[in-house]
């Protein structure tokens, strides 16, 4: 197994639960976030002495949700505070940028890394397109288009154009260049079983988070790799990860107190602001293309939120509790899902930064050892083939 | 905008053609298929007259005596331009048309002004790719989006005689031109390399040897487009060529008003 650590850099100081997306930035006290940048930096990198091999953040607008609308210059001071690590950008919101600059950040990370970069290509949340002022209808057919773009511009040996439907250059050849090859390993999201399939398509890992059961885990792995088999290649556990909201303490008692608040917090605050503008895009546009696929969002975020930590315990869709508990979760994810990555998002909501550097502690004296030989996971590597 | 269709008498025999539009002249060889009158040619007409001559034994016309091989069939263009058309002419070759736009391009530099080869055939190495499949399997690579087809009065069997027997007379089969790739470099024509990014007959080792020899080339990939980047990608095939026949090289350079990503 590998375990990857996640971190949505919240702003925990939130409070206004009334609010509406867009959020009003005189919330934002850049004073106390430049302290609380530090943290949050600090806490990614001390995640490497605990022996994750990865550490991971992504990209999101306009909230306390996250504070980070460009992860690649967290991953950038990541870099010179790390030696071995995966720099997990899970990732860049590919149609609502400019491919091209995607794959200029994504190279230099690679290089800086020297080769350390996981990718990540994210269609993103359904409100952020307001913020960037795109149609959410083209979401899917611009990250379509966007990944094919950024793969050339990374494995193509000549300057070349590309004219497209939603992108047009007439000279590419970006500086530097990948330094992994073909390129670096890229991971779309499998909220459903429509975009597993695309990211089988793409030869792509597959990530899925916040699951409704380990049985829909299971249908989701199961599409991707039916697909992955249709267009001509088998995944193996390197291909998939899974995120699990993640807190680690001494008792399991304690560990379901500081998960309940800090979810109650994520739930009910940093994700409210945003539901309003959210179901605007899912009732007015074809931000996802099947009613069903729409629905199932809907219920994901609903069943989230009302599911208490114990029944999430039970159906195995987080990792909580102490490092023995925690190591039986991990076993049973594994054997049901055959997942060879695991992302622990430890920093749920306003959890104490003390609660978790201790629960990383936990996981570095107790659960790492334990877990780390279930599945030899080899590295993830692309291929170029079938686009 | 319609075809008009016309013959031109030569002195090496006849050669039929069709004409569109009208502007600045553009010459267009049409690929191993056979002339395909595209919604690309007609976009394209709205700015320039258009020039598509059957190469002689295509779609039912007449093998003419001593135009058996690609370096004639450049003479025999050459001699079209000076007749139909006059000094020189910009040049759109599409597969077996972009092969033969090459040699006019090497033997007749005069006759080339700028030069545009979409999905070139010729320059196969190993024999990668090619026209060699089941008709079923050909149809899927020949086109990603076939419902686009235009209409085209010719039937089935000519365009499969075309493929099958007539390209053979001119070039026997032969996958990589050798004695061509060692004059590509004489090309002084400024040339828009065009390729779809989902073409599977030409392979991108193609692309490789002609950026690599041809001194003022710009390659450009076509979005969703298989070989026929006409029929799957029109606009964008106009768009794109549309921008390099008006302004040449300094298409590299955007002179839109509006965002771009």
């Amino acid at each position: 197994m590998r375990f990857t650590f996640f971190h949505l850099m919240p702003w925990d100081k939130f409070t206004a639960a009334e609010e509406e997306w867009p959020v009003k930035n005189t919330y934002f006290d850049p004073i106390e976030a430049t302290k609380l940048y530090r943290l949050y930096i600090d806490t990614m990198a001390y995640a490497e002495e605990c022996g994750w091999d990865g550490i991971g953040c992504n990209e999101h607008h306009f909230s306390p949700y996250g504070m980070m609308n460009n992860c690649n210059l967290i991953g950038a001071m990541l870099a010179e505070k790390t030696k071995k690590a995966k720099i997990c950008m899970f990732g860049n919101l590919v149609p609502l940028l400019n491919p091209i600059r995607v794959a200029e950040e994504y190279s230099m990370l690679d290089v800086i890394t020297g080769g350390r970069l996981m990718t990540g290509f994210m269609r993103g949340i359904p409100h952020e397109y307001i913020a960037y002022n795109l149609n959410p209808d083209e979401s899917r057919s611009r990250l379509n288009e966007a990944t094919q773009l950024i793969k050339k511009a990374w494995t193509e040996p000549d300057p070349f154009g590309w004219e497209g439907e939603y992108y047009q250059y007439r000279s590419v050849s970006i500086w530097p260049r990948p330094i992994q090859q073909p390129h670096p390993p890229i991971m779309m999201s499998g909220g459903n079983e429509e975009s597993a399939r695309y990211a089988a398509r793409n030869r792509a890992m597959l990530g899925i988070n916040f699951i409704p059961s380990l049985a829909k885990g299971r249908e989701i792995i199961d599409a991707y790799l039916d697909e992955a088999r249709i267009v001509g290649w088998e995944p193996g556990p390197e291909h998939l990860l899974i995120t699990f909201h993640t807190c680690i303490a001494e008792t399991d008692e304690a560990a379901i107190e500081a998960l309940k608040g800090g979810v109650n917090y994520f739930n009910s605050t940093l994700m409210n602001v945003q539901r309003n503008a959210q179901q605007i895009v899912l009732q007015k546009t074809k931000f996802y293309q099947s009613e069903k696929n729409r629905d199932f969002f809907v219920e994901r975020l609903k069943k989230a939120k009302s599911r208490t930590i114990e029944e999430a315990i039970q159906e195995g869709t987080v990792l909580c509790g102490k490092p023995e508990t925690v190591v039986k979760q991990i076993k049973r994810a594994q054997a049901e899902l055959g997942v060879g990555w695991i992302n622990t998002n430890m920093k749920i909501g306003n959890i104490p930064n003390e609660v978790v550097t201790k629960g990383m502690e936990l996981f570095r004296d107790f659960v790492g050892p334990e877990v780390r030989g279930i599945e030899k996971t080899p590295e993830p590597v692309m291929s170029m083939a079938a686009e | 905008m319609k075809f008009e269709k016309k013959i031109a008498k030569l002195g090496k025999g006849d050669v039929s053609y069709y004409v569109i539009g009208e502007g600045s002249p553009v010459l267009y060889l049409h690929g191993a298929g056979g002339l395909l009158k595209s919604k690309a040619h007609e976009l394209l007409s709205a700015n320039h007259k258009i020039y598509l001559p059957v190469t002689p034994g295509y779609d039912g016309t007449e093998i003419l005596t001593g135009i058996n091989s690609m370096p004639s069939l450049a003479d025999l263009t050459a001699d079209f331009i000076a007749s139909e058309i006059g000094e020189g002419c910009d040049v759109v070759g599409h597969s077996f048309g972009g092969w033969l736009a090459c040699w006019l391009a090497v033997n007749h530099p005069t006759k080339v002004e700028l030069l545009i080869l979409e999905a070139p055939a010729g320059f196969r190495p190993g024999g990668k790719g090619g026209l060699d499949h089941p008709p079923e399997e050909l149809a899927k690579l020949l086109a990603a989006y076939p419902e686009k087809y235009p209409d085209d009065d010719r039937s089935f069997d000519m365009i499969k005689n075309n493929r099958d027997d007539i390209r053979l007379h001119y070039h026997k089969g032969m996958p990589l031109d050798e004695e061509l790739v060692t004059r590509l470099g004489e090309i002084r024509s400024s040339t828009l390399l065009v390729y779809g990014t989902l073409e599977k007959i030409v392979p991108i080792e193609t692309c490789r040897i002609l950026k690599a020899r041809i001194p003022r080339i710009y390659f450009n990939y076509i979005y969703d487009a298989a070989h026929t980047i006409e029929v799957d990608q029109p606009e964008r095939f106009v768009s794109l060529v549309g921008e390099f026949l008006e302004r040449g090289e300094a298409f590299l350079v955007n002179n839109k008003s509006g965002s771009v990503a």
